[in-house]
């Protein structure tokens, strides 16, 4: 297999063959759960914030957080 | 996995504009006296670091869902909490100029991230392949050198074969020496050292000799040399060893086309040709580079003649050494006749004829060579030995000797008890 790199260029790319074998094994699925485990636990925490920043529309909020935001991140991290 | 690669970036863009949407919707629902209105700004700063640091997205996919963060925020604040009214009454509270210098500042730093990971993962991609590659054409390699070393070792194996049947037959040499020995171990299958014996009426012929080079090259200077004494010694007369060496020598210059600058042509061979004459029990040596080992019981000597090659000795044993000359069987820059060495020989006596191989052999504890004087005090403490007992008492020490050292050139040591 020929490679050719681009790597000076700004958005670097391989030929075409060498780009593919790239782009599928690029994924790092182990990164992007602990990224989603992450987010989740940080939204969830700052819904604890929310009380005290948003005391007069907490409500909304948390349906924001709670009913729409956090199961949406854990759908896809099942997804995943 | 396939699924997963390909609906990655739309989901995950979308989870992403999700998180901060969401926030953004908090703020956009919120009374303005609510302190998140104007704090949850930096929930959208750690996402837009976020979408760098760990959704693996093409720079590309980054940059549009930064963006798509930053343009929400800024219609959120612009239009619904109308920060740009208050910051243009208010120059001192720019809180809308804030909060997108902020922004940006992160979506710059995320796109950077985005960037040089991709560029870094990229660089190791590559390296992996170029290793991949080396790998695969060293294995290839290997694979051709196996086969390679496998075909030249069934040639040269090939070659032994042919090379051990000009050799003389072990039936042959019981026949014509009563007791004796030969220590051959080639360096590389074939050998550039070689034996030849032959009896010619009362008279047996020995030759040990050493052809320049060991291997193939070495084969085939030892196969030019038997090819040679057959010619000149088997056909019922000879010379004496002397004139032999000499025609020996016309043969291989001739063969070789050995003529003009001797340094430039360095093929022949060393040699020590003995005769026995087994009715007078005269021994006659000429010898090319290579000595003559004679070895006497003390109470046997007698006479002056055999003492002037007088050598070492120990308290039963003296050894004799029947010097060669000093050019070889070959082209040299001082070519004289080689002599011919006469000593009349004894019941008991033991005569050895040899190589430089064993005497060159690196071993020992200080990875140095045998030597000679080491090889002649090892002949003369096997002599109450019987012949038989002496190769394997010689064949032992060089094993020990060389213990964990390669074999450095072809070896060749012949015994012969009279």
């Amino acid at each position: 297999m020929k490679i050719k790199t681009i790597h000076k260029e700004f958005f670097p790319k391989f030929e075409p063959a060498t780009e593919k074998a790239f782009l599928s094994q690029y994924l790092n699925k182990t990164l992007i759960r602990s990224g989603i485990i992450f987010a989740w636990i940080i939204l969830a925490a700052f819904g604890y914030l929310d009380q005290f920043l948003f005391p007069e529309t907490l409500r909304t909020v948390w349906i924001i957080r709670f009913g729409i935001i956090l199961p949406w991140i854990a759908i896809v991290f099942f997804l995943f | 996995l396939k699924v997963f690669r390909t609906i990655y970036v739309p989901v995950t863009m979308a989870t992403v504009l999700v998180g901060a949407y969401g926030i953004t919707a908090m703020m956009y629902y919120s009374h303005a006296n609510e302190l998140g209105t104007q704090q949850y700004c930096s929930g959208l700063m750690i996402i837009v670091l976020f979408v760098g640091l760990f959704c693996e997205l093409r720079i590309l996919h980054a940059f549009i869902t930064v963006m798509l963060i930053i343009l929400g925020y800024l219609w959120v604040a612009i239009f619904k909490l109308d920060m740009l009214r208050g910051m243009l009454e208010n120059p001192q509270f720019p809180l809308l100029l804030g909060n997108f210098f902020f922004l940006m500042s992160c979506a710059a730093l995320s796109l950077v991230a985005t960037f040089l990971i991709e560029r870094f993962r990229r660089r190791s991609f590559w390296q992996f392949q170029i290793i991949a590659q080396e790998k695969e054409f060293a294995e290839t390699q290997s694979h051709l050198l196996k086969e390679k070393n496998r075909q030249i070792t069934d040639s040269l194996n090939y070659a032994q074969r042919i090379q051990n049947a000009v050799l003389p037959h072990q039936e042959y040499l019981n026949k014509v020496m009563p007791e004796y020995f030969v220590l051959f171990k080639p360096r590389d299958i074939v050998s550039g050292d070689f034996y030849w014996i032959k009896q010619v009426k009362n008279y047996l012929v020995v030759v040990a000799a050493d052809c320049t080079g060991h291997g193939v090259p070495g084969a085939f200077m030892s196969m030019l040399g038997i090819s040679f004494l057959n010619g000149l010694i088997g056909k019922g007369k000879f010379d004496k060893p002397g004139e032999i060496l000499n025609r020996l020598r016309t043969e291989v210059k001739k063969t070789l086309a050995q003529e003009g600058d001797y340094h430039e042509q360095q093929d022949g061979m060393e040699m020590a040709l003995a005769i026995i004459d087994n009715n007078s029990k005269q021994l006659q040596y000429a010898g090319a580079y290579n000595p003559l080992y004679l070895i006497r019981a003390k109470d046997h000597i007698n006479g002056d003649h055999i003492r002037q090659y007088a050598s070492i000795g120990n308290k039963n044993y003296q050894l004799f050494e029947l010097k060669g000359d000093r050019q070889p069987i070959a082209i040299s820059s001082l070519e004289t006749d080689f002599a011919t060495k006469q000593v009349q020989l004894k019941d008991g006596d033991s005569i050895y004829l040899f190589s430089d191989g064993f005497i060159d052999q690196k071993g020992g504890p200080n990875s140095r060579k045998f030597l000679s004087r080491n090889f002649r005090k090892s002949l003369l403490e096997i002599q109450p030995n019987t012949m038989e007992e002496q190769h394997k008492i010689l064949n032992d020490t060089l094993e020990k000797w060389r213990e964990g050292f390669e074999q450095i050139d072809d070896i060749l040591v012949m015994g012969i008890r009279i």
